[in-house]
């Protein structure tokens, strides 16, 4: 490797954003290796077929080099900016099909055929995948079903309503109190919930 | 929007599950109660946490190497275009600093003494030793009854710095008595070619005399300009031109 692309591995998001800004595309490329997995993971799971999440995640990442003017910093992380263009770009995909697909099926069924990742390289990334999980399955089953069918899935509250044939304000009482459980168990453990 | 209508949405606009409409109503609220700003702001931090949790899977080889062959080519289109500015913004510069006379004419130029084969001293890499080998390759030429042709460079600058052309239009700057500058500036060269500066080496000013390979071929070249540039030099000029010669 290069000894100048060496160098940006050792750079912070924030300045390798700075640096893509500029139409750096090394410094984007690093930020690549380090958000794809992430992004292609979140893809998959709304998309629920490997083609559709790489174009999503395509489409992420062209979005992010080109507005990497638009990131700001007292917002959150580059990787939740990035995350949060996918999640965005992929309900628009889900509600512009017509025939919305129930993702959560699809990808546990297909789950065992995709390769998983071996890069669990960086250490702290993985352990936040762990806390998320673990503040998940503290969760019963019916307020993570909500959670689900609305975050990935981009299904409106009332959309879920008719959907699991609930009252719409238990699926509005069920999404709040799923939300408050999770930010209870980070702040339990003393974990931030931004990062 | 009432608050009611907040209370009941909040946590799907932090969810992003809103329509659009929603979405513009829920903010509007928002910009008119600022704050509800960290309440939100909250929901969405814990709404982003979900983008965690799916199984983590490996994106194929090929999505990178799609992605990154468009960046590259937008990257070098962007380059293209700030050269494209650069070029001109350059070429209004050195149009300005003739047409208003800030050509500061008067110091006598130091003349180069020398002249050096360009592909030796560029194999050598020893700017140091150019001087001295110039001199001997001048009394060589002188004892054959050749010429040297040296331009001086004009400018608002104080001091003297000329561009000797030696073989094969390639060339030396050499510089004497120019004023400090800040520690965090260089001076840059830039040789002009059909209205395109190109990068031609940097150097620091100073009262000795000081020589510096011009990066570019002279050949068909424009202008030899000289700026001051942040540290390290930059890709296209950024400020007026200091000293500039016609060729």
């Amino acid at each position: 490797m290069a000894g100048r692309e060496s160098q940006y591995l050792l750079m912070a998001d924030e300045d390798l954003m700075s640096m893509a800004e500029e139409d750096n595309s090394q410094a984007f490329g690093v930020l690549y290796d380090r958000h794809s997995r992430a992004a292609f993971s979140l893809a998959y799971r709304m998309m629920g077929d490997r083609q559709s999440s790489e174009d999503l995640v395509q489409e992420a990442f062209l979005k992010v080099w080109r507005s990497a003017d638009r990131y700001r910093v007292e917002r959150g992380s580059v990787r939740t900016w990035i995350l949060s263009i996918v999640h965005n770009r992929g309900i628009d995909q889900l509600r512009a099909t017509a025939s919305r697909r129930r993702t959560q099926d699809r990808v546990e069924a297909t789950t065992q055929k995709v390769q998983h990742s071996d890069a669990f390289s960086e250490a702290w990334r993985n352990s936040r995948r762990e806390q998320v999980r673990e503040a998940l399955q503290t969760l019963p089953e019916e307020q993570l079903k909500i959670l689900e069918l609305a975050y990935f899935s981009g299904y409106t509250h009332m959309e879920i309503s008719e959907l699991l044939d609930l009252p719409l304000g238990t699926v509005k009482g069920r999404m709040r109190l799923g939300l408050k459980k999770i930010k209870n168990y980070f702040d339990d453990q003393e974990l931030a919930v931004r990062g | 929007m009432d608050h009611k209508g907040f209370a009941e949405l909040k946590e799907f606009y932090a969810l992003s599950i809103l329509d659009d409409e929603q979405k513009s109503e829920f903010e509007e609220y928002l910009r008119l109660h600022p704050e509800h700003r960290a309440e939100v702001d909250d929901l969405i931090s814990v709404g982003d946490l979900l983008a965690l949790s799916p199984e983590e899977l490996e994106p194929p080889a090929s999505l990178r190497s799609s992605i990154m062959a468009t960046v590259k080519a937008e990257s070098r289109e962007s380059e293209a275009a700030s050269r494209q500015r650069s070029r001109q913004s350059l070429w209004e510069r050195v149009g300005d600093f003739s047409r208003f006379g800030r050509i500061a004419v008067g110091a006598a130029a130091i003349l180069l003494i020398g002249v050096l084969s360009w592909n030796s001293f560029m194999q050598r890499g020893e700017i140091q030793d150019l001087r001295s080998a110039a001199e001997s390759k001048q009394a060589a030429e002188q004892a054959q009854g050749s010429s040297i042709e040296s331009i001086r460079l004009e400018g608002a600058a104080t001091g003297k710095v000329e561009v000797v052309k030696l073989e094969g239009e390639q060339a030396v700057l050499v510089a004497e008595g120019l004023t400090p500058i800040d520690k965090d500036k260089t001076l840059q060269i830039w040789v002009i070619k059909d209205d395109v500066p190109k990068p031609s080496g940097i150097f620091n000013p100073g009262e000795k005399l000081r020589s510096v390979a011009v990066g570019h071929s002279l050949k068909n070249a424009d202008m030899v300009a000289v700026t001051v540039e942040p540290a390290g030099g930059s890709q296209a000029p950024t400020t007026d031109p200091v000293m500039v010669a016609k060729l």
